[in-house]
């Protein structure tokens, strides 16, 4: 429901009359309609059954006793700090980093044969793997790519539209595709050594994974979550009352897990599920001395959760991203920004303000497109690692809009 | 089929061509291809009118049979072409009006074909979630998850101004 304003307005040019008079002839339906009754009863004198496949979805309750593994109903080790491991610093001395002085970018490499059009759609905390796709047929048939230290391989996922959404600093990255033509069903995947492997459940999508593999998302339209990629889904808990609909955006390395949630016609709200499966609505930002119309949550990284909110007055809509920080409570609005697709573990974010910008505290660090001198915004950053050197996305190759092409950011 | 039996599905068909189209046009862009689309699904009827004249909702049935066969639309070996090339040759009184519908429209296209439909028939025709969830076969959910995805995805092609444009909240 948020973007519904905006998003009649801003298709509204679409609004026209079909010029000129219909071709459409009954007479000409009527005439092939009765060839094809002729042939529609031949065939379905030997069609198949149709099989229905049932969903199996373990329901979560919150007053489930804690026995199972951690994050999901006990204490929580530490985990072995990805970023610390890649880069040789203990992460015992888990410091905030200098923030990087300036980014350069170029493209990421792509396969032999595929055309430049290619996007990014994920990264792991380290910098190390950045997932996306390329369309190798031109138009719509999408093939996975995943980059690992810069160097590309590809993998198919059954299904239309497939996109991986998140990787771990061990490569494992989980996605979604349509398996469906007709039904608009969305089947969850995860990436492991190369392969694709279907998740269970059924219309699921997976949006995120961690570095433990615990998998977030939606099952049947509704916020749900996996114990492993290869665990049945769990419903995640929702408000009283029935009805609501949203999904998991992501999840933390403690298992606290970040999404939206909405029922009926009312407004999405960004909600929080703390690692014992219990639901909290996210404070509200405040916009122009008003609380939002509607705000989300769509990441969250070491107790830092990044998201939208938009306040409607009169025919005006106010959008902004907002910060919340769970250890402190707080939250702040991350200035300049309408747009943030990534935060990492020191709450540094990948922003779009007016043009694309690596967000360190207080610092803005311009993350260029592969055109400098052209005018028109054509970059945007989707990943930021836990370090700040690396993000990665897309940026128009011509630099007029056209084609995007995946690219990488190193920053220091 | 029987004589009044064809008179009724020509009548019903004759009331709706104009809806159809419309909706067709709105989906593809195309006047050509809207009335192939049109063509297609009253070919379909025709064929089910015994079965399903007198169901309850028939014009969401027909609806979503028009839905239905854009996406299929897919697999036909034409269904990339034309989208840019058939605007320019329309005249037009307002100039940027055209300027605007073609970036949209050649972005929209750049869309998958789920995430455009539900655009399409959300925000273009107006319709509710449940009866886009309904037209397409899917849940509600769904169908707030691909307006979301689509919306993403069409902000990221279009260009400066029309995404300064939504930022005014214009």
């Amino acid at each position: 429901m948020d973007r519904d304003r905006y998003a009649a307005e801003l298709l509204q040019p679409l609004v026209r009359e079909p010029a000129g008079p219909s071709q459409v002839d009954i007479a000409q339906a009527i005439a092939d309609g009765e060839r094809r009754r002729r042939t529609v009863r031949l065939v379905s004198a030997g069609g198949a059954a149709a099989v229905t496949v049932l969903a199996l979805v373990a329901v979560w309750t919150i007053a489930r006793p804690a026995q199972e593994a951690a994050p999901f109903g006990g204490v929580t080790p530490p985990l072995p700090d990805p970023a610390a491991e890649a880069t040789g610093t203990p992460s015992a001395a888990a410091t905030v980093p200098a923030p990087p002085a300036s980014c350069t970018v170029r493209r990421l490499p792509m396969p032999a044969g595929h055309p430049a059009k290619s996007i990014v759609t994920g990264g792991d905390p380290t910098g190390r793997y950045i997932v996306g796709r390329s369309y190798p047929k031109g138009g719509r048939s999408d093939r996975i790519l995943i980059w690992d230290r810069g160097k590309v391989s590809t993998a198919t996922m059954t299904g239309a539209d497939p996109q991986l959404s998140d990787v771990t600093s061990t490569g494992v990255a989980v996605g979604s595709s349509f398996v469906n033509s007709e039904d608009l069903v969305t089947a969850a995947w995860v990436y492991r050594n190369g392969k694709i492997t279907r998740m269970p459940g059924e219309d699921a999508e997976a949006r995120a994974i961690n570095e433990r593999e615990v998998v977030v998302g939606s099952v049947n339209g509704r916020p749900a979550m996996w114990r492993s990629p290869t665990s049945q889904p769990t419903m995640l808990a929702t408000p009283d009352g029935s009805g609501w609909q949203g999904w998991a955006a992501a999840v933390d390395e403690d298992g606290t897990i970040v999404g939206r949630l909405s029922r009926g016609n009312s407004w999405d709200q960004a909600y929080l599920w703390r690692p014992d499966g219990t639901l909290e609505a996210l404070p509200k930002p405040t916009m122009n001395g008003k609380p939002a119309t509607t705000y989300t949550a769509d990441a969250i990284r070491n107790g830092w959760v990044a998201g939208w909110s938009a306040l409607d007055e009169g025919a005006t809509r106010h959008l902004a991203a907002p910060r919340w920080h769970l250890p402190t409570g707080e939250l702040d609005m991350i200035d300049r920004s309408v747009i943030v697709n990534a935060v990492n573990r020191n709450g540094w974010v990948v922003a779009e303000t007016d043009e694309a910008s690596l967000v360190a505290g207080d610092r803005y660090v311009r993350l260029p497109g592969l055109h400098d001198a052209v005018s028109l915004r054509a970059v945007i950053p989707y990943t930021i690692s836990d370090d700040g050197a690396t993000a990665a996305g897309q940026a128009s190759l011509t630099g007029d809009g056209g084609d995007p092409v995946a690219v990488v950011w190193n920053c220091r | 089929m029987r004589a009044e039996e064809r008179q009724e599905y020509v009548e019903y068909v004759s009331g709706r061509l104009a809806t159809l189209r419309q909706v067709a046009y709105l989906l593809c862009g195309d006047e050509h291809r809207a009335d192939d689309l049109v063509q297609q699904t009253i070919t379909k009827l025709y064929v089910r009118w015994r079965q399903v004249s007198h169901v309850e909702h028939l014009d969401q049935y027909v609806r979503r049979m028009l839905v239905r066969t854009f996406l299929d639309e897919r697999r036909r070996p034409w269904s990339r072409v034309g989208l840019l090339a058939a605007l320019p040759e329309r005249p037009s009184p307002a100039d940027h009006r055209v300027e605007d519908a073609m970036v949209l429209r050649a972005a929209l296209a750049q869309v998958p074909r789920r995430q455009q439909a539900v655009l399409v028939l959300r925000y273009l025709c107006d319709m509710s979630i449940e009866d886009v969830a309904e037209a397409l076969s899917c849940s509600a959910g769904t169908v707030k998850s691909q307006a979301n995805r689509g919306l993403a995805t069409l902000r990221r092609l279009l260009d400066a101004e029309a995404v300064s444009a939504l930022r005014e909240g214009n």
